[in-house]
């Protein structure tokens, strides 16, 4: 690192070099009064012996110089201070700059955690969700969040079908943990239990569920999220036996997700993962409530899983018929056909908006392109007023390329501060939004906020206010959170 | 005019006789210059100025080191001193200078018979 050193010992180098040519001039003075001439006389020759002392200084401080980064720093500062003496001007180029960028964003970070983001497991092209063509299951049964299926016809899908190389069904509840003044709530995570097998994660800590975890009610085994154990749990030892009363059951956390896995919906990540149980009734065939998803067998395409389960589909209904319902509604159910569907990204309730958010980040960038353009204009007439200054910079000296590159700093400067001012906005709005949000309502809320959650939601976490005051005491307030309510998704009909 | 007899020197010429001065002793850039001066009959007419340019260039490439110390006649001087790389670079620069040198004398020689 000597060129890092000599950065910061120039101005030492410098002194040094200084004081040294002042000594030379005065041991030359002095010698050549010693020798008898006139002192005024002898310091003209000294100099004129020496030479040009400023240009022998800048020449040696030439040697020491990084003429590329320093003409940076130097049109740099020029800039700021340009920038500063119009204020206005600048004002106006950062805001315009911070919207466009930030909007942008925030529409890009929506359509990646929504649209482009991998689920973080193995192979993620190879899972396909089945489920039911066309308009699905509307207007039969009752319809839990992200189900798609009765568990009566997951049963049939798993027995039967041939394509996958393993299936598994999963829904998201909200449910309690705890007893009395301690009960909170939590997010579950329904799993059968070949879900961590076939989605192919790898325990962070103990072990997973298995197949073998699934069966009669109650389920005592469950698997913690990284997150939730961290947090609630403290990150204790799992042989310590961390139990847990889930709706007066006790369940012993026998493993911890890796930290990067959240859950099968975007930005709503789930605490427990407990297996599906058998009780003593049979199942409810009229509840669509599972979400179910297999990985194709290696050679075996999208196209042809589809085909089998449409093959599948009259037999699979026929035998899950839900009793006491019309003629007409029992006919419609056995006309259902099955499908598989690519499922490599996460679900979210926003995918329905899919080609609307496209539109949207189109518009979002549109109104960058115009952002900018308005920027150029701005800049252009900026241009004009400075004729003078550059037709002075030209006369002393300065070559064309010196002066483009003057410019190139200033606009590069503005552009860096437009997008710092857009990192502040994301950091500051969160916190502005929880108070602004936290007035007492919490109904259902237009799908606008939900689309402005979205993206916090899938990259921060910050203090849920409620749950704050839910609980008893400020000392038992973990920090594991969600910045956005569950409850402000659209179409969300889940109360805690 | 200066110019022109500046530019008589060839690149590292400067350098070559500086390092070649400390060899013998460590001096401080005036006394350096003089010795040049008076070494070389006056024929050189280096410009005094000059010698601090490449005294830096020797200096950052670590060819020489620096310190201040008080000379004889009781005035502050930077005192210059050869170090182990300067003395390998000397070596290596003279002797290319030599066969240089050698090859213009011939070319010179061959011209005038």
């Amino acid at each position: 690192m000597n060129w890092f050193k000599q950065l910061f010992s120039r101005r030492r180098v410098y002194n040094d070099l200084s004081e040294e040519i002042q000594q030379h001039l005065q041991e030359k003075i002095e010698e050549l009064v010693a020798s008898g001439m006139p002192r005024k006389e002898a310091a003209a020759a000294a100099g004129r012996d020496f030479g040009n002392i400023t240009l022998v200084q800048e020449d040696s401080r030439a040697v020491w110089r990084r003429p590329s980064i320093e003409g940076f720093f130097a049109d740099l500062c020029y800039a700021l201070r340009t920038l500063r003496k119009t204020l206005g001007f600048t004002a106006t180029a950062i805001v315009t700059l911070a919207l466009g960028i930030g909007a942008n964003t925030s529409i890009f970070m929506l359509l990646d955690a929504i649209r482009l983001r991998s689920l973080p497991v193995q192979n993620q092209k190879d899972l396909a969700e089945v489920r039911i063509t066309d308009s699905g299951h509307q207007g039969m049964g009752l319809n839990q969040q992200y189900g798609e299926l009765t568990r009566p016809l997951w049963q049939e899908i798993r027995d039967q079908q041939q394509s996958f190389s393993g299936v598994f069904a999963w829904s998201v509840n909200l449910r309690y943990v705890g007893r009395g003044s301690e009960m909170r709530h939590f997010h579950e995570l329904r799993v059968s239990g070949d879900f961590f097998r076939v989605l192919g994660v790898r325990p962070f800590r103990g072990r997973l569920l298995m197949p073998e975890d699934e069966g009669a009610c109650p389920m005592t085994s469950a698997v913690a999220r990284y997150s939730y154990w961290q947090g609630e749990l403290g990150g204790r030892d799992l042989s310590e036996g961390i139990k847990l009363v889930v709706d007066n059951e006790l369940v012993e956390i026998i493993g911890v997700t890796p930290p990067e896995l959240y859950g099968m919906v975007v930005g709503e990540g789930f605490d427990i993962a407990i297996p599906y149980c058998q009780g003593k009734d049979e199942l409810r065939r009229d509840i669509f409530e599972v979400s179910v998803m297999g990985r194709l067998k290696p050679g075996v395409t999208m196209q042809r899983a589809s085909a089998e389960k449409d093959a599948l589909s009259p037999a699979i209904f026929e035998a899950t018929i839900p009793s006491g319902r019309t003629a007409h509604s029992t006919e419609t159910y056995k006309h259902f056909r099955l499908a598989a569907y690519p499922a490599s990204t996460a679900v979210s309730s926003l995918r329905k908006y899919d080609r609307s958010l496209f539109l949207l980040l189109g518009i979002a960038g549109l109104v960058l392109l115009i952002a900018c353009t308005n920027l150029a204009n701005l800049m252009l007439a900026r241009g004009s007023a400075r004729q003078r200054e550059m037709a002075v910079r030209l006369a002393l000296g300065a070559s064309r390329y010196r002066l483009i590159r003057q410019l190139f700093t200033e606009s590069l400067l503005l552009a860096a501060t437009g997008a710092a001012g857009c990192c502040l906005g994301a950091v500051v709005e969160p916190s502005a939004r929880l108070v602004a949000f936290d007035r007492g309502s919490r109904g259902n809320s237009p799908d606008g906020h939900g689309l402005a959650c979205a993206p916090l939601r899938s990259w921060r976490s910050g203090y849920d206010v409620r749950r704050f005051r839910s609980r008893a005491g400020a000392a038992r307030y973990s920090r594991r959170t969600h910045l956005c309510d569950e409850n402000w998704w659209p179409g969300n009909d889940r109360r805690p | 005019m200066k110019k022109s007899e500046q530019r008589d020197l060839f690149p590292g010429a400067l350098e070559m006789m500086i390092l070649r001065t400390l060899k013998r002793q460590p001096l401080h850039g005036y006394a350096l210059v003089q010795h040049i001066k008076r070494t070389s009959n006056d024929l050189l007419q280096i410009e005094e100025g000059s010698l601090y340019p490449a005294l830096q260039r020797l200096l950052k490439e670590e060819l020489v080191k620096a310190e201040w110390a008080v000379s004889s006649t009781n005035r502050r001087v930077r005192i210059y001193r050869l170090t182990a790389a300067g003395a390998k670079h000397l070596e290596h620069e003279v002797s290319r200078f030599e066969k240089m040198l050698e090859g213009i004398t011939r070319v010179l020689a061959r011209g005038e018979s």
